[in-house]
């Protein structure tokens, strides 16, 4: 693969449809059961994303922060090209793989195994790339002398291995990770780490929301701060940290 | 190329995905029990052998005469209801994957077509067996049995992507189809035969209106022997042609809307 992976997003607005339920005062515990029943709800068009612009270039590790509900997922649900951007326009060149789930797609009755296969075929995999596939992801999820045990019998912590393992084991130009990756232990967030940067000397670009901002800085190069779906801030990866922790310290602004 | 085709070709070009993650649903969900896959075959064997030989009883006919009528409408009609009303919420439950970027939706609508057509081919030996021995089955329906369940397939394809993109949009949808197809099952002539509802009688057009009924009929008919009536062609071909133009249409223009919707 030799392009040059990018993400250019201009001018992104979204606006998604949410169903909101009318404020009522119960006036009594009958009311309130059946207000909860039969009041229809409003489908209201809210601004999620407002006017955000940046640009990410070949071997930038980025990390997204910002407190819960400013976007952050988001705007990696528009980057993954789930969302369609409702003004300005968000261009990405090279494969994509997006990591906002980390049990999505798993069978929980199915061996490990099958579970690999199963997650394979939903990243688009053919037959030879999975079979490929198996050892170096039981490997790194030091999971092999469990490989046929079912899913159901692992633990969270190890599940979010295997998820991770798989997700990052075929080669893909833009990683796109929600934060579950911080719910790791110390041994996993560190070889995690050490894949991210393993990859990207690869040449890829790697997109990643946390909240937590020693993981953030340790991985990435640049931080991309959201405050109530506008860009706070997109540069080096200290100033942005220095940005959020100046956020987090400012009450929300009321209404917000 | 409408979307609609370019991702029905995709998916069809590689069906890893859907093929596979149907088939473990189905493996895994017998795996702990004792019985395993056995499972699959119980319900057929009841309906069949039990419901298909008390109605023929009950109407006093010659069991083997009767039973491939109600087998075939039977597993027909079970094919069509399990599509359709899991067609309904299969864009809501692939939500993650979605949302995730995985945006060929025709890979979800093959999965629910993929696991229908697993619990049908369980109960293909007893129904093939049981045209195999009946008297009632002329062999020359054999001939048009695939060519007739390839149109009837065509046709289910369209309307679960019509379905399930309504449903995405609106749960009510699940309701319905819920509720039209427990109905569906007395009103369309499985448990009896089409005779009792002539054309020209009030109940005749009322049967006549029912696409399950052409469906099940273009199959059906000619392996025992019955004449299909001309309605029926014309029907499904109009069926086939404006459903497609019309599956196309919503899935070129909405499906960009599911991830909003789920």
């Amino acid at each position: 693969m030799s392009t040059h992976a990018s993400v250019d997003v201009r001018g992104l607005s979204l606006e998604l449809p949410l169903f909101l339920q009318n404020a009522r005062s119960a006036r009594s515990m009958l009311a309130t059961f059946i207000g909860a029943a039969f009041d229809p709800p409003r489908r209201e068009f809210r601004t999620i994303l407002d006017d955000i612009s940046f640009s990410i270039a070949d071997g930038d590790r980025v990390g997204v922060l910002g407190r819960n509900g400013a976007g952050k997922s988001t705007l990696l649900r528009v980057l993954t090209g789930a969302y369609l951007p409702t003004r300005g326009r968000v261009d990405v060149v090279g494969s994509r793989q997006a990591l906002l789930n980390i049990s999505l797609g798993f069978n929980y009755e199915a061996t490990i195994i099958e579970n690999i296969y199963l997650r394979g075929t939903a990243m688009g995999l053919r037959t030879a790339q999975l079979r490929e596939l198996v050892e170096p992801v039981l490997e790194f999820a030091e999971l092999s002398e469990k490989a046929y045990h079912r899913l159901k019998t692992l633990s969270s912590g190890q599940r979010l291995r295997l998820g991770f393992a798989i997700a990052t084991a075929a080669q893909h130009d833009v990683m796109i990770m929600d934060e579950w990756i911080g719910a790791g232990d110390a041994s996993f967030i560190h070889k995690a780490r050490d894949r991210m940067r393993g990859r990207v000397d690869g040449a890829k670009i790697v997109v990643l929301a946390s909240h937590n901002s020693v993981l953030v800085r340790e991985v990435c190069n640049k931080g991309l701060v959201l405050e109530a779906g506008k860009l706070r801030f997109f540069g080096d990866i200290d100033d942005a940290v220095k940005e959020y922790d100046g956020i987090l310290r400012t009450p929300v602004a009321a209404g917000g | 190329m409408s979307l609609l085709f370019k991702d029905l070709r995709g998916s069809l070009r590689e069906p890893e995905f859907w093929m596979y993650s149907s088939w473990l649903d189905i493996a895994t969900k017998y795996r702990r029990s004792r019985l395993g896959p056995i499972w699959l075959l119980l319900p057929p064997i009841l309906y069949v052998g039990g419901i298909g030989y008390f109605y023929a009883l009950l109407g006093k006919h010659d069991p083997l005469m009767s039973m491939p009528h109600f087998a075939l409408g039977y597993v027909l009609y079970r094919l069509l209801s399990n599509v359709i009303t899991e067609s309904c919420v299969v864009l809501v439950g692939h939500s993650g994957f979605i949302l995730d970027g995985h945006l060929r939706l025709t890979d979800f609508i093959f999965r629910t077509l993929a696991k229908a057509l697993f619990y049908m081919a369980a109960a293909l030996p007893l129904v093939i067996v049981l045209l195999l021995i009946s008297p009632a089955v002329h062999a020359i329906g054999w001939l048009t049995l695939l060519p007739a369940f390839f149109l009837v397939l065509v046709n289910l394809m369209w309307i679960s992507i019509v379905v399930a993109l309504l449903g995405a949009r609106y749960p009510d949808v699940s309701e319905l189809t819920g509720s039209i197809f427990i109905f569906a099952f007395i009103l369309t002539p499985i448990l009896w035969s089409a005779d009792y509802a002539p054309y020209g009688t009030p109940h005749g057009t009322f049967m006549r209106l029912n696409p399950l009924y052409h469906m099940i009929e273009i199959v059906r008919a000619p392996m025992l022997g019955q004449p299909i009536e001309t309605l029926t062609y014309l029907y499904l071909a109009a069926m086939t042609l404006f459903g497609w133009l019309l599956a196309a249409r919503l899935y070129d223009r909405y499906s960009r809307y599911v991830p909003v919707w789920v």
